[in-house]
C-alpha cells in the first residue's frame, strides 16, 4: 500500500518534471529569440514570441508548484534537483513577466534622432523604465546565484549554468543601458549647452588609435538639439613649443611629439590621453574649451552610407558604401590638388549631411551600423568630465587601455613613420599562439605580425608620397608597437627571422617594444615576437589592434589552461 | 553590452550625421623651417627610437646589447642606469603559492645599486654606437644616454627577470634525496672504516697468535 503510494507520487513528480523540462527548454529558446528581436527592433514578432514565452514559462512554473512536487522537494536525494528545477522555472517566468515586456515597450528604434534632434523627455522616461527592468533582472540573478549547484545531477546543473550565463549577460546589458540612458541627456545638453570636438581619423596615415586626426568640427548640443559649428584642419592648429606636458610613460616612448603636433597626440593607443591633448591644443589655439572629443573614421562613413544609399556629390564622384574608403583615402589624393581636395571634402560633407536628413534612413540598419563601428573601435569618445568618463570608462567606446586583463591581451599598434598617405595600401595580419606554461607561473605567447604593401612602384602623386622618410618614397615605414598583456613582458622580436633593434618602454602596466618596419611596394615583412603573460595559466589570448582601412586578418590559437 | 553600445551610439549618431567624416584629411602638416635658431622641433612623423635594445626583457646573468643612433659623430656618450622594482602585481591578484598550496607573503625587495650605475660608449663617424651590458640586479632598468658634445639624449627600458630556472626543482624536494644520499654515504663510510678496523684487529690478532 505504502509502496504503491510512493510509486504513484514518484510517477506523478516524474511526469510533471518531464513536463517542466520540456516547457523550460522551450522557454529558454524563446528567450534567446526574443532578445535578438528586441535588439533588431522587430517589435511585431517579438510580441508574439513574448506571448509564447510567457505561456511556456508559466506552464513550467505551474508544473513545479503542485503539492506532489512540493512533497517530493523534501525527499533527501531528488529534493535538491527538484528544488533547482523549480527555481529555474520561477526565474524564467519572472523575466518573462517583469523584464521582457518593458524591454519590448522601450522601442529602441524610435530613439534614433530625427531632424538632428533627440527626444530627451522620452529618453528620460525610458531611463526610469530601464531602471525597473534592471532591478528585476538583478533580483533574479541573486536568487539563482543562491542555488547550490554542486550536488545536482549533470543535466540540471548544465541547465542552471547556462541560465546563469544568460542572465549575467542580460544583467550586464540592462545595467549598461541604465547608465547609458542616464548619461545621454546631460551629454546632449539637457542641463546646459555642451560643446564637443569631432575629429576624423585619417586611416591613410596610421596612428595607434586608427589614423592621424586630420580634421575637426565643433559640435554644439543643447536640449537634445545638435548643431555643427566651425570646421578646421589639425594643421591649422599649428604646433606647440614648448610642448604640452605628457604622461611620463608616453614621453619616454614617443619623445615630446604628442605634445608638439596635433597629428601625433594619438601615437599612444590610450584614447583618453590623445583626446585630452587634442582638447588642450584646441583650447590654446582658439580659446574654446570643449566638453569632450569624439573620433570617427571613413570606414564608419562607409557603414553609414549603407543606411542611406549612395550620395551624390556635386562636381565629384558619388559616394557609395563599397567605394567610399577608396574614394576618400586614395583617389581624392590622386586626382586633386590640395585646394581641390578641401573643396571636395567640404562638398561631400554637405551632401552626406543632406542625405541623412532628407532621405528616409532605415533606423534598424543605422543601429547595427553603430554597433559594428563601436565593436571595431572606430567610434571613440572621451568626456572631459571625470564623473561622466568613469561611468563608461570600461566600454569599448572609451578606448581605454586597461591596466588589468580578464583574458591576456596582446596589443599591436601601428604608427606611420614615412610621413606619407601610404597606409591605405597596407594589408596587416596578426596571429597569436598560446605556448608553454612556465615554472614561474607565466605563460609564453608567440605573436606573428605581417605587413604587406599593395602600393604601386610608380605613378603616385606628391600628396600621397608625402615626406617619404623611408628613403624610397614608395616604401611605407611603419612603427609596430607590441604591447604585452598587463603585468607581462616582451622577450624578443625577429624581423624576417633576424633579431631586430627595439625601442622599449612601459604603458599602463604593459611592456611596449617598438620595431621599425619598412615595406617596399608589393613586398611583405613578418615580425615574430615572443611575449610573456603575467602570472596566469589561462589558455586564451586576445588581440587589440589599430583599426585600419583594410581589415586585419587575425587568428588566435588557444591552448588548455595550465591548471588542468 | 549590445544595448548599451546602441544607446551610446545614438549620441554619436547625432554628431556623425551632422558632420563630414573625411573632410580635410589631406591637410599637409607644418614642416620645420630651415632656420636653426631658435632650435626647431623635429618633423612630425615619429621616428624609430634613438636608443634600442636587442631584447626588451632578459634573465639575470644574460647580456643585453644597447644600440644608439643619431648622436654626434665620434663623441663620448654617458649612459646612466636607474633601477626600479618590476611592477607589483595588480591589486586583487592571487598571492604567490607554494606547490603544497600555502601562500607566500610578497614583501618589497630592497634594490641594491647596480654594479655599474653609469658607463660610457663612443660613437662612430655616423653617430652610432653599440655597447653590451650585463645587469647585476633584477628589476626594471632605465638607460639614459646623453652625448657629451651634441647634448642629444635618449632612453630605453630593460626588464631583468630572475635567473632562468633550468629544471623545475625546488629546494624542498631536493632536500630529501640529499639527506638520504648523504646518510647512505655516511653509512658506507662507517662500514668501510669498521671493515678496515676489523681486518686490522684480525691481522694484529693473527700476529699475536
Amino acid at each position: 500500500m505504502v509502496g504503491s503510494l510512493l510509486l504513484l507520487t514518484g510517477g506523478w513528480v516524474g511526469f510533471r518534471g518531464w513536463q517542466a523540462r520540456a516547457h523550460l527548454l522551450n522557454a529558454a529558446g524563446l528567450a534567446r529569440e526574443l532578445s535578438a528581436q528586441v535588439v533588431g527592433g522587430d517589435t511585431e514578432r517579438a510580441m508574439r514570441t513574448l506571448a509564447a514565452l510567457q505561456e511556456q514559462a508559466g506552464a513550467a512554473r505551474t508544473a513545479t508548484a503542485d503539492p506532489g512536487w512540493q512533497l517530493a522537494r523534501r525527499t533527501p536525494i531528488a529534493g535538491d534537483d527538484l528544488d533547482a528545477v523549480r527555481l529555474i522555472a520561477v526565474a524564467i517566468d519572472e523575466l518573462a513577466r517583469q523584464a521582457f515586456p518593458t524591454l519590448l515597450r522601450t522601442d529602441l528604434t524610435s530613439l534614433v534622432p530625427t531632424e538632428g534632434r533627440l527626444d530627451l523627455a522620452r529618453l528620460t522616461a525610458v531611463s526610469a523604465e530601464l531602471a525597473r527592468v534592471d532591478g528585476a533582472v538583478q533580483r533574479t540573478r541573486r536568487d539563482l546565484a543562491a542555488v547550490p549547484a554542486d550536488r545536482l545531477v549533470s543535466q540540471i546543473r548544465q541547465a542552471l549554468t547556462d541560465l546563469r550565463d544568460e542572465i549575467d549577460r542580460l544583467a550586464g546589458l540592462t545595467t549598461a543601458a541604465v547608465q547609458g540612458s542616464r548619461l545621454l541627456p546631460p551629454l546632449l545638453g539637457a542641463r546646459g549647452a555642451r560643446r564637443y570636438l569631432l575629429v576624423s581619423q585619417n586611416l591613410a596615415e596610421l596612428r595607434a588609435t586608427g589614423g592621424m586626426f586630420g580634421a575637426y568640427a565643433l559640435i554644439e548640443a543643447e536640449k537634445g538639439q545638435v548643431r555643427m559649428g566651425g570646421q578646421g584642419s589639425s594643421a591649422s592648429l599649428g604646433r606647440f613649443t614648448p610642448p604640452l606636458k605628457l604622461p611620463p610613460e608616453t614621453r619616454a616612448l614617443w619623445t615630446d611629439l604628442p605634445g608638439i603636433y596635433p597629428a601625433d597626440v594619438n601615437l599612444t593607443p590610450h584614447f583618453p590621453t590623445a583626446a585630452a591633448l587634442y582638447r588642450e591644443m584646441f583650447r590654446r589655439k582658439t580659446g574654446t574649451t570643449v566638453d569632450g572629443v569624439l573620433a570617427v573614421d571613413p570606414v564608419v562613413l562607409s557603414y553609414l552610407l549603407k543606411a542611406t544609399g549612395p550620395v551624390m556629390v556635386p562636381g565629384g564622384v558619388p559616394l557609395a558604401s563599397e567605394k567610399v574608403v577608396q574614394t576618400l583615402l586614395n583617389e581624392s589624393y590622386q586626382r586633386l590638388n590640395t585646394k581641390q581636395q578641401d573643396e571636395y571634402f567640404a562638398a561631400s560633407a554637405a551632401a552626406v549631411f543632406d542625405a541623412f536628413f532628407k532621405k528616409n534612413v532605415n533606423s534598424r540598419v543605422l543601429l547595427s551600423v553603430f554597433d559594428r563601428a563601436i565593436t571595431e573601435r572606430r567610434i571613440l569618445f572621451w568626456s572631459a568630465r571625470p564623473e561622466e568618463q568613469r561611468t563608461f570608462g570600461d566600454s569599448r567606446m572609451a578606448g581605454t587601455l586597461p591596466e588589468k586583463d580578464t583574458v591576456p591581451t596582446v596589443g599591436v599598434f601601428l604608427n606611420d613613420g614615412s610621413g606619407a598617405k601610404l597606409g591605405y595600401y597596407l594589408r596587416p595580419a596578426a596571429n597569436v599562439t598560446v605556448g608553454d606554461c612556465r615554472p614561474d607561473g607565466r605563460r609564453e605567447l608567440r605573436l606573428r605580425v605581417t605587413l604587406r604593401s599593395t602600393a604601386p612602384k610608380s605613378g603616385l602623386t606628391e600628396s600621397v608620397l608625402g615626406l617619404g622618410l623611408a628613403g624610397d618614397p614608395y616604401t611605407v615605414r611603419t612603427l609596430v608597437s607590441v604591447y604585452s598583456p598587463a603585468g607581462g613582458a616582451v622577450l624578443d622580436a625577429r624581423l624576417d627571422g633576424t633579431e631586430t633593434a627595439l625601442g622599449s618602454g612601459t604603458d599602463r602596466r604593459r611592456q611596449v617594444a617598438t620595431a621599425s618596419v619598412d615595406v617596399g611596394p608589393g613586398a611583405e615583412r613578418a615580425l615574430e615576437v615572443t611575449i610573456l603573460t603575467a602570472k596566469s595559466g589561462a589558455g586564451q589570448a586576445e588581440l587589440w589592434l589599430t583599426p585600419t582601412a583594410s581589415p586585419w586578418t587575425t587568428q588566435v590559437h588557444s591552448a588548455p589552461s595550465c591548471d588542468q | 553590452m549590445r544595448l548599451s553600445r546602441i544607446i551610446m551610439a545614438l549620441a554619436v549618431g547625432l554628431a556623425v550625421v551632422a558632420v563630414p567624416t573625411a573632410a580635410g584629411a589631406a591637410q599637409p602638416q607644418p614642416t620645420p623651417s630651415a632656420t636653426t635658431d631658435p632650435p626647431q622641433p623635429p618633423p612630425y612623423p615619429p621616428a624609430a627610437a634613438q636608443l634600442t635594445v636587442n631584447r626588451p626583457t632578459i634573465y639575470l646573468g644574460e647580456t643585453v646589447t644597447l644600440t644608439g643612433t643619431g648622436f654626434g659623430p665620434n663623441e663620448t656618450v654617458d649612459i646612466v642606469v636607474s633601477v626600479a622594482p618590476l611592477a607589483a602585481p595588480a591589486a586583487g591578484q592571487a598571492p604567490a603559492r607554494r606547490s603544497d598550496g600555502s601562500t607566500v607573503a610578497m614583501a618589497p625587495v630592497a634594490f641594491h645599486a647596480s654594479a655599474a650605475p653609469s658607463f660610457t660608449a663612443f660613437t662612430n663617424a655616423e653617430g652610432r654606437f653599440t655597447r653590451n651590458y650585463k645587469p647585476t640586479v633584477e628589476g626594471l632598468l632605465t638607460f639614459t644616454a646623453t652625448g657629451r658634445e651634441s647634448g642629444r639624449s635618449a632612453s630605453t627600458e630593460l626588464r631583468v627577470l630572475p635567473p632562468r630556472q633550468p629544471l623545475p626543482v625546488t629546494g624542498d624536494s631536493l632536500g630529501t634525496p640529499m639527506k638520504l644520499g648523504g646518510g647512505l654515504v655516511a653509512a658506507g663510510a662507517l662500514m668501510l672504516l669498521m671493515t678496515l678496523a676489523w681486518r686490522r684487529r684480525q691481522r694484529l690478532g693473527g700476529a699475536a697468535r
